[in-house]
């Protein structure tokens, strides 16, 4: 668990408590280094970095292995949200408030571009944070639902493998799906 | 900003699970507009696994009909039950029409499914409404509502040019109407029930399903013979009569699906209310319940009763049964101490019953 390899003492000194978020344990106050694809190094305070199922699992298999723990499937930009999400939600488990949690989160995704929610998923996925995937989830539903099928291709970067011939039937099979949708 | 998006994400970018879950939280509206987005996507929202999941999670449909008539419209109240909420525990799916504004022309009546969860939030009824798609419902009183399932209803044209044979099944979530006849030698009568059964095999969005009719052979009436008819499967059984047949008014029959029945032939949990003395008062009724059994074992029907529980069905003729489904029971009573707003659900297998109120503002059709 410890930061260096050379001092596997636990600290239980706490210079001074970095954010807002309340401090229980001397531990909490610890770092723990990640690298992303793209070979950036963060320092996450390990409170933040046990959100990451993923990354925690890594610990308890290892716990002493290495301190700088790798994460092949995970790009710097998103992974710098998914930590600004991740240390909001820590202080919701603090002192759980739902009302403001909600709150939180349609701020968290209301400021996000289309580009950095599809960015994130794939980052919540692999690092397994349920509670930011559902958050992501939700949140692209609602930006696609009332959507045309071209703007949810362009969203997702899928290309129409169907004839013009088969598209045309399908929708003619829905055709009142069709009717009111916003504009692109 | 979204033709940069285009350039920028790449194929895959979001696994198909992912696109699944996002797909679960679109309305079927949506839904059906995404098929046209990809082949793959129309194979996934096709699947009878996103079917049931996005059943499952379902917001209430509002339905809209033309009627000007303030008091009266159609109170649907139906039972279905899948898998999975077939607990001891009486929980069950419920479909629901309900008029919401007695103010306005046209009606506004909503469709609420609920599940999973208990008979009294069925009264917290007006969040969260699925308002992308709106229904309508011409000529309501136009049509009998038979049975539903699922949120698929099923109908019977009550005017001349449906002439009584033409049956209707409606899944008004995707807007879809199938019309199928009945057999030439099957007289309806009104002691014909008819009934909607959920078979996840065949339960895709191309809206199939799966009935099962059980009817009253006219031409061998005198026999007594029933008729069990599966549509899906253009297959017709004819089953012996019951024990005592006298009065063809208080038998009651109804089907629903057990889908642990591993045969393909379908139903399997029959409910059959019969009247098995004739000596009058009170009336000793019966309940049949046949599970896991394969459609033949239906026709073994006199044996095997199950003697360990008595069941008894007091005053058949004060309620009404409105629907039925896997062994659960929905009455409204008749008499006046119901009001006719008391609604009463039913499971005499565990011999547990529910009572709650029709909200003050749903009229009550007959």
């Amino acid at each position: 668990m410890s930061s260096s390899a050379e001092n596997p003492t636990l600290t239980t000194e706490i210079t001074k408590p970095s954010t807002e978020i309340a401090t229980e344990t001397a531990q909490s106050a610890k770092k723990i280094n990640l690298k992303t694809s793209d070979d950036q190094i963060f320092e996450v305070e390990e409170s933040v970095a046990m959100e990451f199922a993923t990354v925690k699992s890594f610990f308890e298999d290892a716990p002493s292995s290495t301190d700088t723990v790798p994460l092949p499937n995970v790009p710097a930009k998103p992974f710098s949200q998914v930590i600004e999400f991740c240390k909001e939600q820590i202080k919701f488990k603090a002192n759980p408030d739902e009302t403001e949690k909600k709150k939180s989160n349609s701020e968290f995704v209301k400021e996000k571009t289309n580009e950095d929610l599809v960015e994130m998923i794939p980052v919540a996925n692999y690092l397994e944070i349920k509670d930011l995937l559902d958050v992501l989830n939700q949140a692209v539903a609602d930006r696609i639902q009332n959507r045309s099928v071209e703007y949810v291709r362009s969203f997702f970067g899928i290309d129409n493998d169907f004839t013009s011939e088969e598209e045309a039937l399908l929708r003619e099979e829905h055709a009142w799906a069709f009717e009111d949708v916003d504009e692109d | 900003m979204d033709r940069k998006v285009a350039e920028e994400v790449k194929k895959d970018r979001i696994l198909e699970h992912l696109v699944t879950k996002i797909l679960l939280k679109t309305p079927i509206k949506s839904i059906l507009r995404f098929r046209c987005v990809s082949q793959s996507w129309n194979s996934l929202v096709t699947l009878p696994y996103f079917i049931k999941e996005h059943l499952a999670n379902a917001k209430p449909l509002i339905l809209r009909t033309e009627t000007s008539s303030i008091t009266l419209f159609c109170f649907l109240t139906a039972l279905a039950m899948i898998q999975e909420v077939m607990t001891i525990r009486f929980l069950a799916r419920i479909v629901r029409l309900e008029e919401v504004k007695r103010d306005s022309i046209p009606e506004y009546l909503v469709t609420k499914i609920l599940l999973k969860t208990p008979i009294k939030s069925i009264l917290r009824f007006s969040e969260g409404l699925d308002r992308s798609s709106q229904i309508e419902f011409h000529r309501p009183h136009s049509f009998e509502i038979v049975a539903s399932c699922n949120g698929v209803v099923f109908h019977r044209g009550r005017h001349r040019e449906f002439d009584g044979r033409r049956l209707i099944l409606w899944n008004p979530s995707i807007k879809k109407t199938l019309y199928f006849h009945l057999l030439g030698h099957m007289p309806i009568l009104s002691t014909t029930l008819l009934g909607l059964g959920y078979d996840p095999e065949v339960m895709t969005i191309r809206f199939l399903a799966r009935i099962v009719r059980l009817g009253v052979d006219i031409a061998n009436l005198m026999a007594g013979r029933l008729i069990l008819w599966n549509p899906s499967i253009k297959k017709t059984l004819y089953l012996p009569p019951p024990r005592s047949y006298a009065s063809t008014v208080t038998t009651l029959l109804d089907l629903g699906y057990d889908p642990r029945s591993d045969d393909y032939k379908v139903p399997a949990r029959i409910v059959r209310l019969e009247e098995v003395k004739r000596d009058r008062i009170p009336e000793h009724l019966v309940t049949k319940i046949l599970q896991k059994a394969p459609i033949k074992s239906i026709l073994r029907f006199s044996e095997g009763l199950d003697r360990s529980s008595q069941i008894e069905f007091h005053r058949p003729h004060s309620f009404e049964i409105i629907a039925s489904c896997n062994g659960v029971v929905f009455h409204r009573g008749r008499h006046r101490e119901f009001d006719g707003r008391r609604l009463i659900l039913w499971n005499p297998s565990i011999k547990k019953t529910l009572y709650f109120h029709l909200l003050g503002h749903m009229a009550v059709l007959s």
